[in-house]
């Protein structure tokens, strides 16, 4: 894991939430691990992907 | 996530979730991160509560680390009010309202000395720290 020297911090926390859309309410039905998760797969959607292979480009291959 | 906490003889039933560092900073105007984060700096802490309840060992506490012992009672005291309203309370706007008034009211009816137990912050960390298991990997490492 990179080194991180942005502390975590409650506003930080809300403004996270808030990008992800969610209101305070909704907060209080999640735990903090799932919010956690929600950035986490909020970050892995701008991770570029390795391509598969499909059938043509097996069939062109051989 | 949701338990009983039993401090010195008072079980209390006990709630946190994501919003709980929010209720925290809104109530008592202080960052509950850095709060938990400012715990692990003394590492003689149990030792240093245990010898507060030894009236010999007591002599020979530094002022600073007395100083430091109410500070940290305080602290827990506070997060086992806010996972206790938590419970008790499911309107989040009246949790946001809760004020200091509501605080000192439901901490005189617990004997004194409470959240000091070497074993308050134990507890009030093992219940944040179960909810905060996550199950993502991030693919940016």
């Amino acid at each position: 894991m990179k080194p991180k020297d942005r502390a975590f911090t409650t506003p930080l926390l809300l403004l996270r939430a808030k990008q992800l859309g969610l209101s305070v309410a909704e907060l209080n039905l999640l735990s903090f691990g799932f919010l956690m998760d929600l950035l986490t797969e909020q970050g892995n959607d701008s991770f570029e992907y390795p391509n598969k292979a499909t059938q043509e480009d097996i069939d062109s291959f051989f | 996530m949701k338990t009983n906490i039993t401090f010195k003889n008072t079980t209390i039933e006990c709630t946190c979730n994501a919003l709980t560092p929010i209720l925290y900073r809104e109530i008592f105007k202080k960052d509950f991160f850095e709060q938990l984060l400012s715990f692990t700096k003394v590492k003689s802490y149990d030792k240093i509560v245990e010898n507060k309840n030894n009236p010999e060992a007591a002599k020979t506490i530094d002022p600073e680390d007395a100083a430091e012992i109410m500070r940290r009672s305080q602290v827990i005291s506070e997060i086992a009010f806010i996972y206790s309203k938590q419970t008790e309370i499911t309107d989040v706007e009246r949790l946001m309202n809760l004020g200091k008034i509501d605080y000192y009211s439901w901490l005189s009816g617990f004997e004194n000395g409470t959240f000091s137990d070497s074993s308050a912050l134990s507890k009030i960390i093992e219940l944040w720290q179960s909810n905060t298991t996550q199950t993502t990997e991030s693919k940016n490492v």
